[in-house]
């Protein structure tokens, strides 16, 4: 399994514009935010010094927080290429065990996902502390533990997609409306208050949009209560709301426990969901 | 000589059509066997189940002394296969593809390092291992595919139409170096095609047609049932011929001047060209060949399918 699991990498990593894609969805991201975003939030500030420096490091969480989704999706495409290609054929007529094949193609998509998002998240890190903004080494451990949660999620996701889809193409179109969609869903192009209440509960319930949130208590959480000292609660919750920090399900809020529970609830729901999917399809 | 693949009463659809309509055969160890028939006959999906990689319907298979269905896994150690299309890594490099096929197969870090440049050495590819295989020419990659097939030195080869799409040279040479592994090694190769000159260089023809074994013997055997030889004769007086041939009670037919005639052996023709020396402007004698043999046959079997 170990060297197959080698072989999915060396043949990613070769191929420079599949990794170039893959990290395409955040240098969108960025722009979108750079050029456009950030304006309209600077147009509605609410007066309170530094609430733009918030806004930055809300963008930078939101956008570290696809990632693992649009990376793993590239690593699961050479899954889809082995099968239609048959490729698959030689592996399946080896004394390799399907398991081993399996582990291997899961296994590559996460370290092909955590290199690339821990990659995206020193980008985002460099910007932010060109900006001027310092943040604790702390919070980037902690961001660290949370990347790899959302990748097993992520992962687990797309290899149930992957286990849907035969064609190439298919699949390719697939991920680039998974890539297109995971901002909005998670709330990462806009923040989650310029939505209405439907959009917003549909935000909620999304995986992905529960590693943005625990992203965006990693790094807001202090700045916010420097921002808002001495404000009224109300005020804070309201902004935490507003922008993606916690999240509202039926005029309950979300925690971080809660987040962390329902990134490892997908990770293992779509895990078997996948693994009962490949195990139909044998012949 | 045992016999190291059993088939019997093999049988294979996919929903209504039927590739494989239970099929026996059988294939003896050392041997070149050469499984023919047109596209479409059922040699691929015969391949396929034979290597593990599809389940038959019916039947029962013996893979050197192996069940298919319940060894499969003894199956695959002791097999090797080229398939029809490339199926190693593009951006990997020869090198790299063998390491990590080999891998498959449990060997240690030096027994897989041996098995892969043992297996470059056969084919002769030693000197492109540093290659991407997608940067190969048609005949690299075929021969990059074999050195994968022998990485972990297979009792039986299997070919899937291992030289579709070569230019002549490269088929002649890949040819070459498989007859040189089959007597070097005492390998089983099994080769299919639809190429009769590539099958009559096997020891043993067995023919698929519609999915149902239609013919099998020595490439020698099948010539002489299926084909025969023929002297061909353009005389000076074809009336004058024609009245000879009757007279004598030989079958001919005629076509632009031109008597056909079969005969069983070619030194059958010289009585009949001694009785009409005089009369004959030019005459040659052909011996049958094992395209005679496959239009024949798949011409038979279309025409009572026909019916």
């Amino acid at each position: 399994m170990l060297t197959f699991t080698i072989r999915n990498l060396k043949i990613f990593f070769r191929d420079r514009a599949a990794v170039l894609f893959s990290l395409l969805a955040i240098f969108i991201a960025i722009a979108i935010y750079a050029f456009f975003t950030r304006n309209l939030m600077a147009a509605n500030n609410t007066g309170f010094d530094g609430i733009s420096d918030l806004a930055d490091l809300w963008a930078m969480s939101g956008i570290i927080s696809i990632m693992p989704v649009t990376t793993t999706i590239g690593a699961f495409a050479i899954m889809i290429h082995d099968r239609h290609n048959k490729i698959f054929k030689d592996f399946y007529t080896s004394p390799i065990s399907r398991a081993s094949l399996t582990g291997g193609y899961i296994a590559s998509a996460i370290v092909i996902g955590f290199a690339l998002t821990t990659f995206g998240l020193v980008i985002t890190a460099i910007i932010i502390a060109a900006l001027g903004i310092g943040l604790p080494l702390i919070s980037f451990l902690m961001a660290i533990g949370v990347i790899l949660l959302t990748i097993f999620a992520a992962a687990a996701i797309m290899f149930f997609v992957a286990s849907l889809i035969n064609s190439q193409r298919a699949f390719s179109s697939v991920a680039t409306l998974i890539g297109t969609f995971v901002g909005f869903l998670a709330g990462v192009y806009m923040p989650v208050g310029m939505f209405p209440e439907t959009v917003r509960t549909i935000i909620a319930i999304f995986p992905i949009s529960h590693a943005a949130s625990l992203l965006r208590q990693i790094f807001m959480n202090d700045a916010i209560s420097h921002i808002f000292e001495g404000a009224p609660t109300h005020i804070i919750e309201g902004y935490r709301l507003d922008m993606g920090v916690i999240y509202e399900i039926g005029g309950t809020q979300t925690n971080a426990a809660v987040s962390v529970a329902v990134l490892a609830a997908t990770a293992v729901v779509f895990f078997v969901l996948s693994m009962m999917n490949i195990s139909r399809k044998r012949t | 000589m045992g016999k190291i693949i059993e088939v019997t009463g093999l049988k294979k659809s996919y929903g209504e059509v039927r590739a494989v309509r239970g099929i026996d055969f059988y294939v003896d160890a050392g041997s070149l066997f050469a499984f023919l028939g047109v596209n479409g006959a059922g040699k691929s999906t015969t391949i396929d189940i034979l290597s593990t990689m599809l389940a038959q319907d019916e039947g029962h298979v013996t893979i050197g002394g192996h069940a298919l269905g319940r060894d499969d896994q003894k199956i695959r150690e002791i097999i090797g296969i080229v398939y029809q299309d490339s199926l190693l890594d593009a951006l990997l490099t020869v090198q790299e593809n063998l390491s990590i096929r080999g891998s498959f197969y449990g060997l240690a870090k030096e027994d897989l390092r041996k098995a892969v440049s043992r297996a470059a050495k056969i084919v002769n590819i030693t000197d492109i291992l540093g290659r991407p295989y997608g940067k190969l020419s048609g005949g690299q990659r075929r021969r990059a595919d074999i050195a994968r097939a022998l990485i972990n030195t297979p009792k039986i080869l299997f070919l899937d139409e291992p030289t579709t799409g070569l230019d002549p040279e490269s088929r002649e040479s890949l040819w070459q170096t498989l007859r040189e592994i089959q007597k070097d090694t005492g390998m089983t190769v099994f080769f299919t095609t639809h190429y009769m000159e590539e099958a009559s260089s096997a020891n043993f023809i067995t023919m698929i047609h519609r999915g149902q074994i239609v013919a099998r013997g020595t490439p020698a055997e099948l010539k002489d049932t299926y084909s025969s030889d023929f002297l061909r004769i353009v005389p000076k007086n074809p009336e004058e011929m024609a009245a000879h041939l009757n007279a004598a009670n030989i079958v001919f037919t005629t076509e632009a001047g031109v008597f056909a005639i079969a005969i069983g052996t070619t030194t059958e023709a010289i009585p009949i060209i001694e009785a009409q020396k005089a009369n004959i402007a030019s005459f040659e004698v052909l011996m049958g060949t094992l395209d005679d043999v496959f239009i024949n046959i798949t011409n038979a079997q279309d025409k009572g399918v026909g019916k």
